[in-house]
Protein backbone atom coordinates (compact mmCIF):
# COMPACT_ATOMS: atom_id res chain seq x y z
CA UNK A 1 0.00 0.00 0.00
CA UNK A 2 2.97 2.23 0.75
CA UNK A 3 4.18 1.76 -2.77
CA UNK A 4 0.85 2.29 -4.37
CA UNK A 5 0.88 5.48 -2.61
CA UNK A 6 4.86 6.33 -3.47
CA UNK A 7 3.67 5.99 -7.15
CA UNK A 8 0.85 8.00 -7.31
CA UNK A 9 3.21 10.68 -5.66
CA UNK A 10 6.15 10.16 -8.41
CA UNK A 11 3.40 10.25 -10.96
CA UNK A 12 1.96 13.73 -9.82
CA UNK A 13 5.53 15.18 -9.27
CA UNK A 14 6.01 13.87 -12.89
CA UNK A 15 3.16 15.25 -14.38
CA UNK A 16 3.97 18.69 -11.98
CA UNK A 17 7.42 18.69 -13.70
CA UNK A 18 6.07 18.18 -17.39
CA UNK A 19 3.59 21.09 -16.72
CA UNK A 20 6.27 22.95 -15.90
CA UNK A 21 8.58 21.86 -19.02
CA UNK A 22 5.60 22.82 -21.41
CA UNK A 23 4.86 25.74 -19.92
CA UNK A 24 8.73 26.66 -20.25
CA UNK A 25 8.70 25.74 -23.66
CA UNK A 26 5.58 27.40 -24.21
CA UNK A 27 6.82 30.79 -23.27
CA UNK A 28 10.21 30.63 -25.47
CA UNK A 29 8.45 29.85 -28.42
CA UNK A 30 5.93 32.91 -27.54
CA UNK A 31 8.75 35.47 -26.60
CA UNK A 32 11.21 34.22 -29.01
CA UNK A 33 8.64 34.05 -32.06
CA UNK A 34 5.54 35.74 -31.78
CA UNK A 35 7.00 38.99 -30.13
CA UNK A 36 8.77 41.45 -32.11
CA UNK A 37 11.92 42.45 -30.05
CA UNK A 38 13.13 45.06 -31.64
CA UNK A 39 15.85 43.25 -32.61
CA UNK A 40 17.22 42.38 -36.27
CA UNK A 41 16.99 44.27 -39.41
CA UNK A 42 13.08 45.20 -38.53
CA UNK A 43 11.93 48.79 -40.03
CA UNK A 44 9.34 51.21 -38.29
CA UNK A 45 6.72 53.60 -40.53
CA UNK A 46 4.93 56.23 -39.10
CA UNK A 47 3.40 58.80 -40.27
CA UNK A 48 5.26 62.53 -40.20
CA UNK A 49 3.43 63.78 -37.86
CA UNK A 50 5.49 61.77 -35.16
CA UNK A 51 8.97 61.78 -36.22
CA UNK A 52 10.50 63.78 -34.02
CA UNK A 53 8.24 62.58 -31.00
CA UNK A 54 10.12 58.71 -31.82
CA UNK A 55 13.20 60.13 -32.70
CA UNK A 56 13.65 62.74 -29.82
CA UNK A 57 16.33 64.71 -29.67
CA UNK A 58 19.82 62.99 -30.94
CA UNK A 59 18.82 64.00 -35.02
CA UNK A 60 18.43 67.11 -37.04
CA UNK A 61 15.36 67.52 -38.99
CA UNK A 62 14.00 69.96 -41.69
CA UNK A 63 11.28 71.65 -40.53
CA UNK A 64 7.73 71.82 -42.42
CA UNK A 65 8.17 75.13 -43.50
CA UNK A 66 10.30 73.73 -46.16
CA UNK A 67 7.74 71.71 -47.27
CA UNK A 68 5.66 74.85 -47.63
CA UNK A 69 8.12 77.17 -49.15
CA UNK A 70 8.94 74.70 -51.75
CA UNK A 71 5.89 73.58 -52.66
CA UNK A 72 6.67 70.30 -51.90
CA UNK A 73 4.33 67.05 -50.18
CA UNK A 74 5.63 64.00 -48.63
CA UNK A 75 5.00 60.73 -50.45
CA UNK A 76 2.98 58.44 -48.50
CA UNK A 77 3.88 54.40 -48.16
CA UNK A 78 1.35 52.57 -49.25
CA UNK A 79 0.89 48.46 -49.41
CA UNK A 80 -0.79 46.45 -50.87
CA UNK A 81 -3.24 44.35 -48.69
CA UNK A 82 -5.25 41.23 -49.50
CA UNK A 83 -8.89 42.48 -48.86
CA UNK A 84 -10.18 39.08 -50.59
CA UNK A 85 -9.06 36.21 -52.39
CA UNK A 86 -8.26 37.95 -55.07
CA UNK A 87 -8.35 41.99 -54.92
CA UNK A 88 -6.29 43.83 -52.75
CA UNK A 89 -6.65 47.33 -51.10
CA UNK A 90 -3.84 49.86 -50.71
CA UNK A 91 -3.12 50.05 -46.88
CA UNK A 92 -1.23 53.34 -45.50
CA UNK A 93 1.67 52.46 -43.22
CA UNK A 94 2.55 56.12 -43.09
CA UNK A 95 5.24 58.35 -44.67
CA UNK A 96 8.98 57.78 -42.50
CA UNK A 97 11.21 54.93 -42.40
CA UNK A 98 12.81 54.58 -39.18
CA UNK A 99 15.95 52.06 -39.45
CA UNK A 100 16.75 49.55 -36.50
CA UNK A 101 20.77 50.19 -35.98
CA UNK A 102 21.59 48.83 -39.06
CA UNK A 103 25.18 51.21 -39.11
CA UNK A 104 26.14 49.69 -35.67
CA UNK A 105 26.07 53.04 -34.65
CA UNK A 106 25.88 53.98 -31.22
CA UNK A 107 22.89 55.98 -30.88
CA UNK A 108 23.02 57.43 -27.74
CA UNK A 109 19.44 57.31 -27.31
CA UNK A 110 17.77 55.53 -24.02
CA UNK A 111 16.76 51.94 -25.63
CA UNK A 112 13.21 51.91 -23.49
CA UNK A 113 12.36 54.77 -25.75
CA UNK A 114 13.17 53.26 -29.03
CA UNK A 115 16.83 51.97 -30.99
CA UNK A 116 16.65 53.71 -34.54
CA UNK A 117 19.47 55.42 -35.64
CA UNK A 118 17.90 56.39 -38.64
CA UNK A 119 15.06 58.21 -40.31
CA UNK A 120 14.40 58.33 -44.20
CA UNK A 121 11.36 59.98 -46.53
CA UNK A 122 10.71 61.33 -49.98
CA UNK A 123 9.20 64.70 -51.12
CA UNK A 124 7.81 65.64 -54.08
CA UNK A 125 6.57 68.68 -56.08
CA UNK A 126 3.50 69.05 -55.03
CA UNK A 127 2.01 70.43 -58.34
CA UNK A 128 2.53 71.82 -61.57
CA UNK A 129 3.72 75.70 -61.06
CA UNK A 130 6.09 75.72 -63.66
CA UNK A 131 8.86 74.75 -61.71
CA UNK A 132 11.03 71.61 -63.03
CA UNK A 133 9.39 68.79 -60.64
CA UNK A 134 11.61 67.45 -58.32
CA UNK A 135 11.98 64.50 -56.04
CA UNK A 136 13.83 65.51 -52.19
CA UNK A 137 15.14 62.27 -50.45
CA UNK A 138 15.74 63.16 -46.73
CA UNK A 139 17.91 60.82 -44.13
CA UNK A 140 18.19 62.12 -40.57
CA UNK A 141 20.91 60.03 -38.96
CA UNK A 142 22.85 59.99 -35.93
CA UNK A 143 26.75 60.75 -36.15
CA UNK A 144 28.65 61.94 -38.78
CA UNK A 145 30.40 60.19 -41.84
CA UNK A 146 34.40 60.45 -41.56
CA UNK A 147 34.72 60.53 -44.99
CA UNK A 148 32.49 63.44 -45.93
CA UNK A 149 34.34 67.59 -45.52
CA UNK A 150 32.08 69.40 -43.47
CA UNK A 151 33.52 72.16 -45.19
CA UNK A 152 30.69 74.80 -45.74
CA UNK A 153 29.21 77.05 -43.24
CA UNK A 154 25.54 76.62 -42.59
CA UNK A 155 23.74 80.55 -40.81
CA UNK A 156 23.35 79.03 -38.03
CA UNK A 157 26.84 77.98 -37.26
CA UNK A 158 25.98 73.77 -38.42
CA UNK A 159 28.77 72.85 -40.77
CA UNK A 160 27.75 71.52 -43.86
CA UNK A 161 29.29 68.76 -46.74
CA UNK A 162 28.47 69.04 -50.60
CA UNK A 163 28.75 65.49 -51.84
CA UNK A 164 28.09 66.96 -55.58
CA UNK A 165 29.59 69.41 -57.20
CA UNK A 166 27.94 68.63 -60.45
CA UNK A 167 24.53 66.36 -61.36
CA UNK A 168 24.96 62.92 -60.49
CA UNK A 169 23.43 59.86 -61.16
CA UNK A 170 20.79 58.90 -58.38
CA UNK A 171 18.42 55.95 -58.19
CA UNK A 172 15.32 57.42 -59.31
CA UNK A 173 16.98 60.23 -61.74
CA UNK A 174 19.69 63.25 -61.32
CA UNK A 175 20.60 65.59 -59.26
CA UNK A 176 22.79 66.40 -56.04
CA UNK A 177 23.35 65.83 -52.35
CA UNK A 178 24.14 67.90 -49.37
CA UNK A 179 24.84 66.14 -45.72
CA UNK A 180 24.57 68.86 -42.86
CA UNK A 181 26.36 68.10 -39.55
CA UNK A 182 25.02 69.70 -36.14
CA UNK A 183 25.60 69.26 -32.91
CA UNK A 184 22.52 67.83 -31.07
CA UNK A 185 24.40 67.69 -27.18
CA UNK A 186 27.37 67.31 -25.14
CA UNK A 187 28.07 64.27 -22.43
CA UNK A 188 30.70 65.77 -20.22
CA UNK A 189 33.50 67.01 -23.18
CA UNK A 190 32.49 64.91 -25.84
CA UNK A 191 29.88 66.81 -28.37
CA UNK A 192 27.40 64.47 -30.14
CA UNK A 193 26.70 65.21 -33.50
CA UNK A 194 23.82 63.70 -36.56
CA UNK A 195 23.81 64.64 -40.27
CA UNK A 196 21.09 65.43 -42.48
CA UNK A 197 21.72 64.43 -45.78
CA UNK A 198 19.42 66.16 -48.09
CA UNK A 199 19.51 64.75 -51.92
CA UNK A 200 17.21 66.69 -54.67
CA UNK A 201 16.50 65.24 -58.22
CA UNK A 202 15.15 65.25 -61.20
CA UNK A 203 13.45 62.42 -62.24
CA UNK A 204 15.01 60.15 -64.97
CA UNK A 205 11.52 59.85 -66.91
CA UNK A 206 11.76 64.10 -67.23
CA UNK A 207 15.76 64.67 -67.50
CA UNK A 208 15.47 64.81 -71.09
CA UNK A 209 12.59 67.47 -71.22
CA UNK A 210 14.80 70.26 -69.51
CA UNK A 211 18.56 71.11 -70.42
CA UNK A 212 21.26 70.23 -67.74
CA UNK A 213 21.72 73.77 -66.70
CA UNK A 214 18.10 74.26 -66.00
CA UNK A 215 18.05 71.31 -64.05
CA UNK A 216 21.51 72.30 -62.00
CA UNK A 217 19.63 75.71 -60.87
CA UNK A 218 16.56 74.26 -59.92
CA UNK A 219 18.48 71.36 -57.68
CA UNK A 220 20.53 74.01 -56.50
CA UNK A 221 17.78 76.53 -55.51
CA UNK A 222 16.35 74.04 -53.60
CA UNK A 223 19.22 72.58 -52.00
CA UNK A 224 20.30 75.88 -50.64
CA UNK A 225 16.91 76.42 -49.20
CA UNK A 226 17.01 73.47 -47.58
CA UNK A 227 19.85 74.45 -44.94
CA UNK A 228 17.57 77.24 -43.98
CA UNK A 229 15.18 75.52 -42.10
CA UNK A 230 17.27 73.01 -40.54
CA UNK A 231 16.34 72.34 -36.90
CA UNK A 232 16.34 70.11 -33.74
CA UNK A 233 13.56 68.89 -31.58
CA UNK A 234 12.36 71.28 -29.62
CA UNK A 235 12.86 74.37 -32.02
CA UNK B 1 -2.62 -0.66 -8.73
CA UNK B 2 -0.70 -3.37 -9.45
CA UNK B 3 3.34 -3.16 -8.93
CA UNK B 4 4.06 -3.80 -12.87
CA UNK B 5 1.49 -0.65 -13.90
CA UNK B 6 3.33 1.34 -10.97
CA UNK B 7 6.83 0.44 -12.73
CA UNK B 8 4.99 1.29 -16.14
CA UNK B 9 3.52 4.74 -15.34
CA UNK B 10 7.20 5.46 -13.52
CA UNK B 11 8.86 4.40 -16.75
CA UNK B 12 6.65 6.90 -18.77
CA UNK B 13 6.56 9.63 -16.66
CA UNK B 14 10.53 9.49 -16.92
CA UNK B 15 10.23 9.35 -20.24
CA UNK B 16 7.93 12.31 -20.62
CA UNK B 17 9.95 13.97 -18.38
CA UNK B 18 13.57 12.93 -20.55
CA UNK B 19 11.93 14.17 -23.36
CA UNK B 20 10.70 17.80 -22.01
CA UNK B 21 14.00 18.56 -20.49
CA UNK B 22 16.25 17.68 -23.56
CA UNK B 23 13.60 19.37 -25.46
CA UNK B 24 13.98 22.28 -23.45
CA UNK B 25 17.76 22.71 -23.36
CA UNK B 26 17.49 22.21 -27.34
CA UNK B 27 15.28 25.16 -28.02
CA UNK B 28 17.13 27.11 -25.98
CA UNK B 29 20.38 26.66 -27.32
CA UNK B 30 19.20 26.46 -31.02
CA UNK B 31 16.85 30.11 -30.04
CA UNK B 32 19.64 31.29 -28.66
CA UNK B 33 21.81 30.36 -31.53
CA UNK B 34 19.19 31.97 -33.85
CA UNK B 35 17.98 34.94 -31.91
CA UNK B 36 16.72 36.75 -33.87
CA UNK B 37 13.54 34.31 -35.06
CA UNK B 38 13.67 32.17 -37.73
CA UNK B 39 14.62 33.37 -41.39
CA UNK B 40 11.43 34.33 -42.72
CA UNK B 41 11.71 36.92 -45.21
CA UNK B 42 10.48 40.36 -44.75
CA UNK B 43 8.48 41.49 -47.54
CA UNK B 44 7.10 44.96 -48.32
CA UNK B 45 3.79 44.20 -50.64
CA UNK B 46 4.77 47.51 -53.18
CA UNK B 47 6.66 45.61 -55.32
CA UNK B 48 7.44 48.34 -57.61
CA UNK B 49 10.91 48.96 -59.05
CA UNK B 50 11.27 51.69 -56.74
CA UNK B 51 10.97 49.26 -53.82
CA UNK B 52 13.87 47.30 -54.74
CA UNK B 53 16.59 49.25 -52.54
CA UNK B 54 14.04 49.81 -49.72
CA UNK B 55 14.18 45.85 -49.26
CA UNK B 56 17.43 45.02 -50.57
CA UNK B 57 19.08 47.59 -48.20
CA UNK B 58 22.75 48.26 -48.04
CA UNK B 59 23.90 44.71 -48.89
CA UNK B 60 23.83 45.43 -52.61
CA UNK B 61 23.92 48.02 -55.29
CA UNK B 62 20.75 49.53 -57.59
CA UNK B 63 20.47 50.64 -61.06
CA UNK B 64 19.67 54.17 -61.49
CA UNK B 65 16.37 54.54 -63.57
CA UNK B 66 18.25 56.89 -66.14
CA UNK B 67 19.26 53.25 -67.27
CA UNK B 68 15.86 52.47 -68.73
CA UNK B 69 15.08 55.47 -70.41
CA UNK B 70 18.68 55.91 -71.63
CA UNK B 71 18.31 52.69 -73.39
CA UNK B 72 14.76 52.94 -74.15
CA UNK B 73 13.94 49.51 -71.84
CA UNK B 74 11.08 49.36 -69.87
CA UNK B 75 10.72 49.75 -65.76
CA UNK B 76 10.22 46.66 -64.13
CA UNK B 77 7.37 45.87 -62.04
CA UNK B 78 5.73 43.11 -59.99
CA UNK B 79 6.37 39.67 -61.49
CA UNK B 80 9.43 41.40 -63.19
CA UNK B 81 11.00 41.48 -59.75
CA UNK B 82 12.35 38.32 -57.48
CA UNK B 83 13.62 38.46 -53.68
CA UNK B 84 16.01 35.07 -52.77
CA UNK B 85 17.44 34.22 -49.39
CA UNK B 86 19.90 31.75 -48.72
CA UNK B 87 18.44 29.07 -46.51
CA UNK B 88 19.06 25.54 -47.40
CA UNK B 89 17.16 25.58 -50.64
CA UNK B 90 18.59 29.04 -51.60
CA UNK B 91 16.42 29.34 -55.09
CA UNK B 92 13.13 29.36 -53.20
CA UNK B 93 11.89 32.92 -53.95
CA UNK B 94 10.21 34.73 -51.58
CA UNK B 95 8.37 37.90 -52.64
CA UNK B 96 5.18 35.73 -53.99
CA UNK B 97 4.58 34.43 -50.35
CA UNK B 98 1.40 35.77 -48.72
CA UNK B 99 2.67 37.08 -45.41
CA UNK B 100 3.14 40.86 -45.01
CA UNK B 101 5.71 42.80 -42.65
CA UNK B 102 8.07 45.64 -43.05
CA UNK B 103 11.52 45.53 -43.34
CA UNK B 104 14.50 44.55 -45.23
CA UNK B 105 16.49 41.39 -45.19
CA UNK B 106 20.13 40.84 -44.53
CA UNK B 107 21.97 39.50 -47.62
CA UNK B 108 19.18 39.60 -50.09
CA UNK B 109 19.78 38.78 -53.69
CA UNK B 110 17.61 40.82 -56.06
CA UNK B 111 17.25 39.94 -59.44
CA UNK B 112 14.72 41.78 -62.51
CA UNK B 113 13.93 40.98 -65.66
CA UNK B 114 13.61 43.66 -68.34
CA UNK B 115 13.22 44.28 -71.93
CA UNK B 116 12.98 46.71 -75.19
CA UNK B 117 10.47 48.91 -75.50
CA UNK B 118 8.19 48.44 -78.48
CA UNK B 119 10.74 47.59 -81.83
CA UNK B 120 13.76 47.22 -79.43
CA UNK B 121 16.14 44.48 -80.18
CA UNK B 122 16.96 43.05 -76.87
CA UNK B 123 14.50 40.43 -76.34
CA UNK B 124 14.94 40.02 -72.49
CA UNK B 125 17.54 41.51 -69.82
CA UNK B 126 18.08 39.61 -66.50
CA UNK B 127 19.59 42.06 -64.04
CA UNK B 128 21.03 40.34 -60.61
CA UNK B 129 22.60 41.40 -57.86
CA UNK B 130 23.99 38.79 -55.09
CA UNK B 131 26.02 40.00 -51.83
CA UNK B 132 26.83 36.09 -50.98
CA UNK B 133 28.36 33.71 -52.86
CA UNK B 134 30.22 35.68 -55.34
CA UNK B 135 31.92 33.86 -58.00
CA UNK B 136 34.77 33.74 -59.95
CA UNK B 137 34.72 36.51 -62.61
CA UNK B 138 35.37 34.10 -65.61
CA UNK B 139 36.98 35.22 -69.91
CA UNK B 140 38.06 38.75 -67.36
CA UNK B 141 37.95 41.96 -69.88
CA UNK B 142 38.56 45.80 -68.74
CA UNK B 143 36.82 49.20 -69.20
CA UNK B 144 37.24 52.31 -68.13
CA UNK B 145 38.75 50.93 -65.31
CA UNK B 146 36.49 47.93 -64.64
CA UNK B 147 37.24 44.66 -64.45
CA UNK B 148 34.01 42.37 -65.51
CA UNK B 149 33.56 38.52 -66.66
CA UNK B 150 32.11 38.14 -70.09
CA UNK B 151 30.27 34.73 -71.46
CA UNK B 152 29.16 34.35 -74.62
CA UNK B 153 26.79 32.08 -76.14
CA UNK B 154 25.06 31.95 -79.76
CA UNK B 155 21.98 29.12 -79.95
CA UNK B 156 19.52 27.47 -81.99
CA UNK B 157 16.46 29.34 -80.21
CA UNK B 158 13.95 26.68 -80.29
CA UNK B 159 15.84 23.66 -81.73
CA UNK B 160 12.03 21.54 -81.67
CA UNK B 161 9.46 24.33 -83.26
CA UNK B 162 11.40 27.17 -84.90
CA UNK B 163 15.26 26.52 -85.69
CA UNK B 164 15.53 29.44 -88.04
CA UNK B 165 16.01 31.66 -85.16
CA UNK B 166 19.01 31.78 -83.21
CA UNK B 167 19.71 33.29 -80.16
CA UNK B 168 22.41 35.50 -78.69
CA UNK B 169 23.13 35.21 -75.24
CA UNK B 170 25.86 37.36 -73.56
CA UNK B 171 26.61 37.24 -69.56
CA UNK B 172 28.24 39.77 -67.98
CA UNK B 173 29.24 40.02 -64.20
CA UNK B 174 31.17 42.16 -62.15
CA UNK B 175 31.90 43.31 -58.55
CA UNK B 176 30.75 46.00 -56.81
CA UNK B 177 31.74 47.30 -53.10
CA UNK B 178 28.32 47.00 -51.23
CA UNK B 179 28.22 50.56 -49.84
CA UNK B 180 30.47 53.21 -48.86
CA UNK B 181 31.44 52.19 -45.35
CA UNK B 182 31.69 48.68 -46.34
CA UNK B 183 34.94 46.80 -48.23
CA UNK B 184 32.01 43.79 -48.29
CA UNK B 185 31.30 43.29 -52.02
CA UNK B 186 28.08 42.30 -53.87
CA UNK B 187 27.98 40.21 -57.79
CA UNK B 188 25.80 42.23 -60.03
CA UNK B 189 25.18 40.16 -63.19
CA UNK B 190 23.43 41.37 -66.26
CA UNK B 191 22.30 38.48 -69.06
CA UNK B 192 21.16 39.87 -72.56
CA UNK B 193 19.22 38.10 -74.73
CA UNK B 194 18.96 39.26 -78.59
CA UNK B 195 17.24 36.52 -81.20
CA UNK B 196 18.56 36.77 -84.49
CA UNK B 197 18.42 35.34 -88.10
CA UNK B 198 20.37 31.94 -88.52
CA UNK B 199 22.06 33.81 -91.41
CA UNK B 200 22.94 36.97 -89.57
CA UNK B 201 26.36 37.06 -88.44
CA UNK B 202 26.57 37.10 -84.61
CA UNK B 203 29.21 39.64 -84.05
CA UNK B 204 27.64 42.54 -84.39
CA UNK B 205 25.40 41.59 -81.28
CA UNK B 206 29.23 41.54 -78.86
CA UNK B 207 29.09 45.33 -79.80
CA UNK B 208 24.99 46.13 -78.87
CA UNK B 209 24.89 44.09 -75.21
CA UNK B 210 28.84 45.45 -74.60
CA UNK B 211 26.91 49.06 -75.23
CA UNK B 212 24.36 48.10 -73.01
CA UNK B 213 26.40 46.89 -69.96
CA UNK B 214 28.52 49.93 -70.31
CA UNK B 215 25.80 51.92 -69.77
CA UNK B 216 24.48 50.06 -67.02
CA UNK B 217 27.95 50.87 -65.16
CA UNK B 218 27.29 53.98 -65.81
CA UNK B 219 24.20 53.77 -63.89
CA UNK B 220 25.04 51.56 -60.70
CA UNK B 221 24.41 53.56 -57.25
CA UNK B 222 24.32 53.02 -53.93
CA UNK B 223 21.58 53.20 -51.72
CA UNK B 224 20.67 57.06 -50.49
CA UNK B 225 21.62 57.06 -47.35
Amino acid sequence: MTKIKSGKKGLIVGLTLALIFAVIVSVEIYVFFCVDMGSGNVDTIIRYNYLQKKTTNSMLYLSEDFLDDNNLEIVPIYSSKPDSALDFVNNYLGDVILEYNTHKISTGFNKNVIKTDLYRYELVSSSDNGNIPIRVNVVGAVGTNKKHKYDKEVGNGDKYAVLDTELTKYFTGIGKSYEIKGQVGKVGLIKKYSRLKITVTVDAQNVNDYTQEQIEERVDAVLASALKYVQRYGD
Amino acid sequence: MTRGKIVTAKVFVGIICTVLILGTVFMTTILIIFRNGPNVPYELSDKSYRNIPNVGGDCCVYVSENFFYDNNLYIPGGDDIYFNTYGENGDNWIVNGSRYRNGRVKNLKYSFLTGSNQGGQFDSIIITCNPKNIMRLQNQQKHNGYTYGLKVEDYVKDSENDNNTMEYRCEYTINFKRNVNTSKECQLSMIVKISHDKDASAEQFKEVCDELFFSLLDNVVYRNV
